[in-house]
């Protein structure tokens, strides 16, 4: 496992490392054996920068539902519900 | 009789090291395969440490390309696995069943086609927005809506609730190409809001934490303020109540009659000795 990668797991499951002050950050930061970018952008908590240092993906999408089911089955519940709507309405009059 | 193959699809949470479950990890450790959805690259690569064969979702997407297509790619990715026998293991951000297409549906096709599959949950993006913003959806009620649906149908908005709207980084999206949106629909969005909440009616910006070296996004601004705001793909407007809630006086009267009539009945029944 990379060393970025375990500290950061460590101060993810970790209350205590995960509290640490500035001070405490840094040292604990400074002790990594990693290079010096990864270690710049963690010490200045850069993500972006990290995350190009270890050669992560450059860009993630995270959107994983439509707006709408395929095939416009949304549109025929809306459908439904007025075809419902319109009859609860005659039965009222 | 049950085929070898096996379909789990687990949630990672949203921040490195902090919110998986022991048994979610265990299920990544010990699949054949795994397929990894997760919102930071550097979760990614966190998730390569737990099992030699972790394949990317990410390859999937494309700007100008349908996500129908791009969910549907990643359901028969995930089910070609299933079919050889594998224990496959789909690692998506958050909760798996939240706001995802995809977990939903290749459970859905594993078990018709005869495979054991199963679902375990995960720490969501809402879980951190409450814990983050200080918001508990049960004091004046919480309404969810992709943000785009929201735009394209009719809904009931209760001023008095919280509304929460997410994926609004591509508010008014039809096409589903594509990755952001722009101040015309924005303006679309707000227009809409606007029905219901003053111009000036503070809202937030929410983004989770994915690493324990990040903070949450937290932007505070006027609802007319969002035209202009830097929204991203895992940003969440979250609208408090503007109005107070209304008494619903007459079901409270028939609570009340209803109580009276079960308190004379008990009086009325002799007790046993």
């Amino acid at each position: 496992m990379s060393n970025v990668i375990q500290f950061l797991e460590s101060m993810g499951k970790d209350a205590s490392l995960g509290n640490m002050s500035p001070e405490e950050y840094a040292a604990a930061v400074k002790a990594l054996p990693i290079d010096d970018v990864a270690q710049h952008a963690l010490l200045n908590r850069d993500a972006n920068t990290l995350s190009d240092s270890i050669g992560a993906y450059k860009k993630m999408m995270m959107i994983l539902v439509p707006a709408e089911d395929d095939g416009g089955e949304g549109k025929d519940d809306d459908k439904d519900g007025d075809k419902k709507q319109e009859e609860e309405e005659k039965s009222d009059n | 009789m049950k085929n070898s193959g096996s379909m789990v699809c687990v949630g990672t949470g949203m921040m490195l090291g902090a919110h998986i479950s022991p048994r979610s990890r265990s299920h990544i450790e010990q699949a054949d395969v795994v397929f990894a959805a997760v919102s930071d690259p550097v979760v990614e690569l966190w998730l390569q440490t737990m099992n030699k064969d972790v394949r990317s979702l990410q390859t999937y997407y494309r700007e100008g390309k349908s996500r129908h297509e791009t969910y549907r790619e990643m359901v028969e990715a995930m089910l070609a696995e299933v079919r050889l026998g594998n224990r496959v293991c789909g690692a998506f951000y958050g909760h798996p069943g939240v706001f995802a297409f995809a977990p939903h549906k290749v459970i859905e096709q594993a078990r018709i086609e005869g495979f054991d599959a199963h679902m375990e949950p995960g720490i969501s993006a809402e879980d951190c927005l409450y814990a983050d913003l200080g918001i508990d959806p049960g004091r004046f009620g919480c309404q969810h809506y992709e943000a785009s649906q929201f735009m394209f149908y009719r809904r009931r908005i209760d001023p008095s609730a919280y509304l929460i709207l997410w994926q609004v980084g591509i508010a008014g999206d039809r096409s589903l190409r594509r990755y952001s949106t722009g101040a015309a629909y924005k303006q679309l969005l707000v227009e809409l809001l606007a029905e219901h909440y003053p111009p000036a009616h503070e809202v937030i910006i929410y983004e989770a934490a994915t690493l324990p070296i990040s903070k949450p996004r937290v932007e505070k601004l006027a609802l007319s303020k969002v035209i202009g705001a830097e929204l991203h793909l895992q940003s969440t407007m979250v609208l408090p109540p503007c109005q107070a809630m209304l008494r619903d006086e007459a079901m409270l009267a028939r609570i009340e009659e209803l109580e009276r009539v079960l308190n004379s009945n008990l009086t009325a029944v002799p007790t046993q000795q």
